[in-house]
């Protein structure tokens, strides 16, 4: 069973990678750490605190940290460039509305910001597949970070150090596969390599990140 | 004691919401059940704000903060977040079109939005009930009851096949499957399921395409039914 599930994720139907866009592929990962971190865990979850009391200034900061990366990533998951801004901006449009229930205690801000652009992601992808709903459906088995069970500090931080000490080729493995298999497409056209190349990478790097959060080291 | 899981690279999809209907259903099924896969995703979740913050950031339109903060002013949020909650009322105050024993197998919050048709005879101890799920009418997710016993005709897979176990048990000569168990298949395996003695076996599945039935027999059965070619 290990060895072909990948083969069974398909490629998102909708929307397709655009062949005449040029996806910028990232930089290496230490670079993209030193340039382009979000910000400080305790300055964003402090801003989102500011913004569950209607303060705009500190939204237009969380603004600015979060909805380029929220673009990037979707941008990278597929999503055309004018589908990616619109949904950064519909995700900072539901990180307004529910600062208010937003709990440090459950997830970062960055992971909490992710699973709204994820779900709406998710839910943009399901509407242009299917015919017309007449209803707004709500993610039925993603859910809400509210209803998910707790990952506590300690592990957070555990996963966070897992990436940052995983060697660079294979932290990069690891965000390609969170882009799914538009990018790997590009990837492989870029090294010149087989798509089953760039996926059995992702697999080994996925393994190897499996272990070290289960604290065996590869 | 669940022995089967899905495989990380699955789970890790299921995280960044790279499954579509079908597959996401049959795998949330198992890791709602699951909490050591409950834990994973939560986990590739949490590396996914990781990964989201160490992004090189994407430039926006120059009005994009202007047009952000236009969508808050212009919509106040209590009709729409009102709209989508009456509507899951409205969901969960509906009778479930569930076959009953297997609705009550799966977790209430997975169910929302979704629709079986009542179990349809298939075959000799076999039944079978489509599920809809919310944006994908024809996501060829369905519900499999097998009598205690019973051997299902020996097939591979066109495409691949998700299996989450809900009661009972089955052997396939690759392995024994139960109650809580998942299993993917891919076109390499051709296998033949047989259901323990003892105690029928209710299964959820997703298969992305037909069955290939290595009995005459079988593949004239599969056609009288639509469990060969996906109704329409």
């Amino acid at each position: 069973m290990a060895m072909h599930v990948l083969a069974c994720v398909p490629a998102r139907t909708v929307p397709a990678a655009r062949p005449w866009r040029r996806v910028r592929l990232a930089p290496a990962w230490p670079l993209a750490m030193v340039n382009a971190a979000a910000g400080d865990a305790d300055e964003l979850a402090a801003l989102v605190g500011a913004v569950a009391q209607g303060d705009r200034a500190a939204f237009a900061a969380l603004f600015r940290a979060l909805a380029p990366r929220v673009k990037g990533f979707l941008v990278r998951s597929g999503a055309n460039p004018a589908a990616a801004e619109d949904l950064a901006q519909e995700t900072l449009v539901v990180v307004w509305r529910k600062a208010a229930s937003y709990e440090r205690s459950r997830a970062s801000v960055a992971t909490w910001v992710f699973t709204i652009a994820r779900n709406l992601w998710i839910d943009q992808v399901r509407r242009a597949a299917a015919a017309p709903t007449p209803e707004p459906q709500e993610q039925a088995w993603l859910g809400d970070l509210a209803s998910e069970p707790l990952l506590g500090e300690q592990r957070r931080a555990h996963v966070r150090a897992v990436l940052a000490a995983l060697p660079g080729e294979q932290a990069e493995a690891v965000r390609m596969a969170y882009f799914g298999d538009a990018t790997h497409a590009q990837i492989a056209a870029r090294l010149g390599i087989p798509l089953g190349t760039v996926k059995s990478r992702i697999r080994l790097a996925i393994a190897a990140l499996r272990a070290r959060l289960d604290g065996i080291e590869l | 004691m669940i022995h089967h899981h899905p495989d990380d690279d699955l789970l890790l999809a299921l995280a960044s919401g790279q499954l579509d209907s079908g597959r996401g259903f049959v795998v949330s099924a198992h890791v709602e059940g699951c909490a050591a896969c409950a834990r994973r995703v939560h986990e590739f979740t949490a590396l996914g704000g990781e990964i989201l913050a160490g992004l090189e950031p994407e430039p926006l339109a120059p009005e994009a903060f202007a047009r952000t903060l236009q969508r808050i002013d212009a919509a106040p949020p209590a009709p729409a977040e009102a709209a989508v909650g009456a509507a899951a009322q409205a969901r969960a105050a509906a009778p479930a079109r569930f076959p009953s024993e297997a609705g009550a197998l799966l977790p209430a919050r997975l169910l929302q939005g979704c629709a079986g048709e009542p179990w349809r005879w298939i075959g000799p101890g076999i039944r079978y009930s489509a599920i809809a799920v919310p944006h994908a009418p024809r996501s060829k997710v369905f519900l499999l009851k097998i009598a205690p016993g019973r051997t299902l005709p020996q097939h591979s897979h066109g495409g691949c096949e998700f299996t989450q176990v809900l009661s009972g048990s089955f052997d396939d000569g690759r392995a024994h499957f139960a109650g809580g168990d998942f299993d993917a298949a891919d076109p390499q395996v051709t296998h033949q399921p047989v259901v323990s003695a003892g105690e029928e076996c209710i299964c959820l599945a997703y298969l992305d395409s037909p069955l290939r039935f290595s009995s005459w027999i079988a593949r004239t059965a599969s056609r009288w039914t639509s469990f060969h070619d996906w109704r329409g």
